[in-house]
């Protein structure tokens, strides 16, 4: 069945199109690169505060506030051109181990921030201006960088498998 | 000693032999090269954009930001020039070749 789709995917004018270009998928790539940056990035430094390694003095709270939409922004073009990325690559993707276990992870990483918000972030007056917030908050920290990490070296050893 | 010397040397220096013959060699700094840049890109998108005042931070608490955040960028960039530099010593006559072609001029000219 997935199997079946994915060639499906594989066989659209528009994934034909961005494979046989010459430039389309580098330059789609390059994007998903950038956006590595902007999401991996910014969702780092909200974690590293979470962990209270950096940013010590500023709130929780208005760090999460500002970075976090542009950690969306940089998820949505992520989204995007990796879907791209991924259509032009369907068939050979799909049977791909690496590619496999990044969907797996990124999967985690979705369910953490889903978690950490509705549990340990609702109280976060109660330890918005401490330098080392509660163990769950600094556990969600963890958790994130490892799984952003894991994604992005996932993601690199596609072109190996 | 010119800048293609330097690129011949590298080519064939031993030093620099587990990244021309071994593959996971190669892919593995790729892969720390990646995780440096998303580092550094966070953290310069962080300071830069609040020094242009497109909210970020409230420009009153960009010097404790920006303190607070360096050594984060400075770590990250120095792991990104090191990872940068034996991917480059793997290549390195592929890169001389292309030398000057826009995206190795653009790399230049940012430095």
């Amino acid at each position: 069945m997935g199997n079946w789709t994915a060639r499906w995917v594989n066989d659209t004018r528009m994934a034909t199109a961005i494979r046989e270009s010459d430039l389309v998928f580098p330059i789609i790539e390059t994007v998903h690169v950038l956006a590595i940056a902007l999401l991996a990035g910014t969702a780092a430094v909200v974690d590293l505060r979470l962990l209270g390694l950096v940013l010590k003095r500023e709130k929780v709270s208005e760090i999460a506030g500002r970075v976090l939409p542009r950690t969306w922004a940089g998820f949505a073009l992520m989204f995007v051109s990796g879907a791209l990325l991924f259509m032009a690559e369907a068939s050979k993707s799909y049977r791909n181990p690496a590619f496999r276990l990044k969907m797996l992870l990124l999967l985690l990483a979705g369910l953490n921030p889903a978690l950490f918000h509705s549990t340990v972030y609702k109280s976060v007056t109660e330890w918005d201006e401490a330098a080392t917030p509660p163990w769950r908050a600094r556990l969600a920290g963890a958790i994130s960088l490892t799984l952003w990490s894991a994604i992005i070296v996932a993601g690199r050893a596609i072109a190996y498998f | 000693m010119s800048l293609l010397t330097l690129f011949q040397w590298a080519a064939h220096a031993p030093l620099f032999a587990v990244m021309r013959d071994s593959k996971w060699g190669f892919a593995t700094v790729e892969m720390v090269h990646l995780l440096a840049l998303a580092i550094l890109g966070g953290t310069v998108l962080i300071v830069d954009l609040g020094i242009l005042g497109i909210g970020l931070s409230p420009p009153s608490s960009m010097p404790r930001v920006s303190r607070s955040l360096a050594p984060l960028f400075l770590g990250s960039l120095a792991v990104a020039a090191i990872s940068g530099t034996l991917l480059v010593s793997a290549e390195a006559l592929k890169c001389a070749a292309k030398c000057r072609r826009p995206p190795l001029r653009c790399l230049g000219i940012g430095f």
